[in-house]
């Protein structure tokens, strides 16, 4: 306790608690106004949205929601969304847990070279290489279809993924191994039984992290999965928004029904999250 | 205003993606190629194949029902073919369609814009069907200017889409409020948008967030200018684009700009927002076209549309197609897609399209007894004068032109429109556009 | 770990390599596969001209690359590229190290305004286009109607279709959903900040901004400096945003290399030109990057030395 307020006493900047307060508590809710205005835009009714569209908070109403969810397939659109998220987040993270174990721990031939092209995944960004990745998609018979697209967004969730574990694995003490050989166990059951339940945190927060950042993708279901079929949210919000004679009130529940899985998750997994991030600042 | 849409159909929301997209390619109602499956059996007389026909998907899935019902009813009548339906966006359509179709796994059948930069680049990769023997042996009725737009090297290789036009709507009663008369004249309409600044109503809901509307308001305000003839020595290469005329076009949506006459930053008003300052009349004209008819909500105010007004008289409507159907040149099944599209043209289909998708289709139908609006009996009537010929009508340069070509004048409207460009500047970036 | 395995028996080594290599595959056949091979033809892609049809394009060299100079949208892409570079590493980094010193030790509440700042950062680009797009229109938009509201109306504007105001409406968009991000790093990095030396400071009679320039500043530079990098890297390849509030307008005043290459490639059927444009900006991106990042490394390696 004491601590704490000699640690407070610190701080370099003291208006004074009221105002700093008062002044974080104006900036959080300009910070939070444009979701603000979703949810308020979401909840209107039809008549309403017409006359006063962003006005806040003005009529209640689910009829934009439900509207969103039948008439704008935005119910469609979630379930393609954890279609595509899942089984892609799960891939990150076991390959990543699995080459972050070898590249940390294990010795074998071509490792510098092989951690050297996964690391390059940090350094070029995405649309360097989209334009001859589609074609490449397309000779392969991927374009279009689920595991084509399942697989790319893996595939950019690896270089980060591989890092971050590695870390994780790399911390852990040499004894540790050293222990279980000699109670005889294999290489394999090293990896399995004695190193791999410590870092479950550390591939809990890479699960939230990149499950994030597959929810939020664009790009690669844009320009991979041109057919329509499996569309995700981001898609179906972009084509939404490109369909020019949508009301906005059905595309305020289509925004508020693409980011709603994502705050909560957030909320709920607030440590993870924040934790995958710092990691992934520190990842250059 | 979306829901009073759903329930029109795809080749409308086609249309609208096409106009949208900025005309590229409005890719429609393609079929696809072929699972060659029920191919065999063909050797006597009843033609079979399982046909895929691939048309642009519309926002609301459910739009496709009606066109649905329609090709189960040609299954019906053709037990040995089966069409299986599918929609794709237009924006993935531009970009996967031709690889697609490359490959063999492209749709049989599909719909795709009319005009060179659509159709006339498909053909010149040899991806079409070459339909002139099926013209003469069907005798399909296609009006012979929208057929042009589908002849590429003397070959007719598709069916054209609907036609549409393109003008101002204007909020009838508030003119008649106004004491102003339907405006008959550049001067005319000027001094009727400074009649309607001076209330402080937005004279014309001009709308160009998305950029492609350029394309429209230079080719309303074109063909007025300089006729149907002046538009096709245009749009042949005969005349240059930047030619006084061109610019002189462009140089009234400056200066109607200039004068107060559009939204305050048109170039940020986009297509829905323009729409509804219309229909909720704060503003009282709307350039827009044929299309928006079957799209006007509830308003208690009547709406007209005329005409974008020349220096000396009414002016004339600007025309154009929409995307209609093709059939790949790759197809395993020429003759069950032929019977197909053989549907598509026939007088059943053209009154199908007419009543429920409100569009005109590219050859005579008998509307006689359709139940349809008066607003939408004028575009029918408006269109199949200039179908017949007797009209005269100028063109919507967008489904005529390249997308390079369409890019630099949409980058033209919104540059002009936004001080970034002089009209003699807009104009020069057209006419360097290499011509393909 | 190095040292330790040296010393551990030759079949022990060799499992270790075979475990290796074992977990390493799934990895290496993904990345390799969808990663360096397009990465490789997209050098490919820059040295023919390929219109997505003809499978076996002419060889043009640097053709596509020559081409570039003489295209003044690029010149223009460039220039609002470094704008956004600019401004959108600089506002972030300064607005984030404010709030997070406002919320340093905060005792109540601190997880709130936590999560109220971070949440924009991890909304996807879509939404904050739609929502902003609402915020910025011309007719009944929020920033409109405020600057009504205190007597500015004559500033409203179309603020995406004005091509003065457009570029840097969607960059205070963007700067808006990267506060967070920088927010949440400061934090962290200001709970290791050396507590003696302020109060000494404070003892000199040192005021709060001469505390923060002096004492807080230097202690999180390499924090501060990796920020930079990320949001700077993030500078050169912006797109999404860009793509989803503007597509590059009006007539081309938003328009960034990452858009430009995807308008050429996806719209005008000039692959090769739009490959060529996204690597250019790859090669750009990369000294930057190392040169940020052995910046940041000397520094801690000096702290701690220190």
């Amino acid at each position: 306790m004491a601590s704490e307020s000699t640690r407070r006493e610190q701080s370099p900047v003291r208006p004074g608690d009221v105002g700093r307060h008062a002044l974080l508590i104006a900036l959080a809710l300009l910070s939070l106004f444009p979701l603000l205005l979703t949810v308020s835009t979401a909840f209107k009714t039809e008549q309403d949205v017409r006359v006063n569209p962003f006005g806040l908070f003005s009529t209640f109403s689910f009829e934009n929601l439900v509207t969103a969810w039948t008439v704008g397939s935005f119910g469609d659109y979630v379930l393609n969304t954890f279609i595509l998220s899942v089984p892609s987040t799960a891939l990150v993270v076991i390959v990543s847990t699995m080459a972050g174990y070898a590249f940390a721990r294990l010795p074998f031939p071509g490792r510098s070279l092989a951690f050297y092209l996964v690391v390059l995944g940090l350094l070029v960004p995405f649309f360097t290489y989209m334009i001859p990745l589609y074609f490449q998609l397309q000779g392969m018979g991927l374009l279009n279809t689920l595991p084509g697209v399942i697989l790319v967004l893996t595939t950019t969730g690896l270089a980060f993924g591989t890092i971050f574990m590695r870390a994780f694995f790399s911390e852990l003490p040499p004894e540790l191994e050293q222990a279980a050989r000699i109670d005889g166990a294999s290489e394999l059951q090293i990896f399995t039984r004695v190193m791999l339940p410590l870092v479950s945190s550390g591939a809990g927060a890479l699960a939230v992290f990149t499950f994030l950042q597959n929810w939020n993708n664009l790009l690669v279901p844009l320009l991979y999965l041109p057919g329509g079929d499996f569309r995700p949210l981001t898609l179906g919000l972009y084509v939404f928004l490109g369909g020019r004679g949508i009301d906005i009130g059905p595309l305020a529940a289509g925004t508020l029904i693409t980011i709603l899985p994502v705050i909560a998750l957030f909320i709920l997994l607030q440590r993870q999250v924040t934790r995958g991030i710092l990691a992934g600042a520190v990842k250059g | 205003m979306a829901t009073s849409r759903s329930g029109r159909l795809p080749l409308l929301a086609a249309i609208f993606a096409l106009v949208m997209a900025g005309c590229t390619g409005v890719p429609n109602a393609p079929s696809s190629t072929a699972d060659a499956s029920a191919a065999a059996s063909d050797g006597g007389g009843e033609i079979t194949g399982d046909l895929r026909y691939l048309v642009e998907a519309p926002e609301d899935p459910a739009q496709l029902d009606p066109l649905r019902a329609q090709i189960e009813a040609f299954e019906a009548a053709n037990p040995g073919i089966t069409v299986e339906l599918e929609a794709a966006p237009l924006d993935t359509l531009r970009t996967t369609l031709q690889p697609q179709l490359r490959s063999g796994e492209g749709p049989d059948v599909f719909n795709w814009g009319s005009g060179p930069a659509f159709g006339g680049a498909f053909a010149e990769a040899g991806l079409l069907y070459d339909l002139t023997e099926a013209y003469e042996q069907y005798d399909w009725p296609v009006y012979g200017f929208a057929r042009d737009q589908v002849t590429f090297d003397g070959k007719v290789m598709g069916v054209p889409g609907e036609m549409e036009t393109i003008g101002l709507f204007y909020n009838v009663d508030l003119f008649e409020d106004l004491g102003i008369a339907e405006p008959t004249t550049l001067a005319e309409l000027e001094a009727a948008a400074e009649a309607i600044k001076a209330e402080d109503i937005i004279p014309i809901a001009v709308h160009d967030a998305e950029g492609w509307q350029g394309g429209h308001l230079l080719s309303m305000a074109l063909s007025s200018r300089v006729g149907g003839a002046g538009m096709e020595a245009l749009l042949n290469g005969e005349e240059s684009w930047d030619s006084p005329e061109v610019v002189a076009a462009l140089e009234t949506w400056r200066s109607f700009n200039e004068a107060g006459y559009l939204p305050p930053t048109p170039t940020a008003v986009d297509y829905d927002t323009g729409n509804s300052l219309f229909f909720s009349g704060e503003a009282a004209m709307l350039p827009n076209g044929s299309w928006l008819v079957n799209d006007i909500p509830e308003v208690d105010f009547e709406v007209g549309y005329i005409p974008f007004p020349a220096e000396d008289g009414p002016g004339i409507f600007t025309a154009g197609l929409g995307s209609g159907p093709y059939i790949s040149a790759n197809t395993e099944h020429p003759e069950a897609a032929l019977e197909f599209v053989n549907y598509l043209v026939s007088p059943d289909f053209g009154r199908f399209m007419v009543e429920e998708l409100t569009v005109i289709p590219p050859f005579p139908v008998d509307t006689a007894g359709t139940d349809v609006s008066p607003l939408f009996t004028q575009v029918l009537e408006d269109t199949s004068s200039f179908a017949g010929g007797e009209g005269e009508f100028g063109a919507n340069i967008d489904v005529r032109s390249t997308e390079l070509f369409n890019e630099a004048m949409w980058n033209g409207v919104q540059g002009i429109l936004t001080g970034q460009m002089t009209s003699e500047e807009a104009a020069q970036a057209m006419a360097a556009v290499p011509a393909e | 770990m190095a040292g330790s395995s040296e010393a551990l028996p030759r079949v022990t080594r060799r499992a270790q390599s075979r475990l290796g290599i074992a977990l390493v595959a799934p990895a290496a056949i993904l990345v390799l596969l969808f990663f360096i091979v397009p990465l490789g033809n997209a050098i490919y892609f820059a040295l023919v001209r390929f219109d997505g049809v003809n499978p076996n394009p002419p060889f043009v060299g640097l053709e596509n690359f020559a081409q570039m100079l003489g295209d003044p949208v690029v010149w223009k892409a460039l220039g609002n590229n470094a704008i956004w570079i600019v401004i959108g590493t600089a506002a972030p980094l300064l607005f984030g190290l404010v709030i997070a010193l406002l919320l340093w030790n905060v005792r109540h509440g601190s997880l709130w305004y936590r999560v109220a700042f971070f949440i924009p950062y991890i909304l996807p680009g879509v939404a904050i286009g739609v929502v902003w797009g609402w915020i910025y229109d011309p007719i009944r938009g929020w920033l409109n109607e405020a600057l009504r509201l205190v007597g500015l109306g004559s500033v409203a504007t179309g603020w995406l279709g004005n091509p003065d105001t457009a570029l840097y409406a969607v960059i205070a968009t963007a700067v808006w959903a990267s506060i967070g991000f920088s927010v949440v790093i400061f934090l962290a990095a200001l709970q290791s900040v050396d507590a003696d030396l302020i109060d000494a400071a404070t003892i000199d009679g040192a005021g709060p901004v001469q505390r923060t320039r002096h004492i807080v500043l230097p202690q999180i530079m390499p924090v501060f400096l990796m920020v930079a990098t990320v949001t700077l890297i993030g500078g050169f390849s912006v797109f999404d945003i860009i793509f989803v509030m503007t597509g590059g307008g009006p007539a081309g005043a938003t328009e960034v290399i990452g858009t430009y290459a995807y308008s050429n490639a996806f719209q005008f059927n000039r692959i090769s030109y739009g490959t060529a444009l996204a690597l250019l900006i790859t090669v750009l991106a990369i000294p930057f990057t190392i040169g940020l990042n052995r910046l940041q490394r000397r520094l801690s390696l000096y702290r701690m030395g220190a």
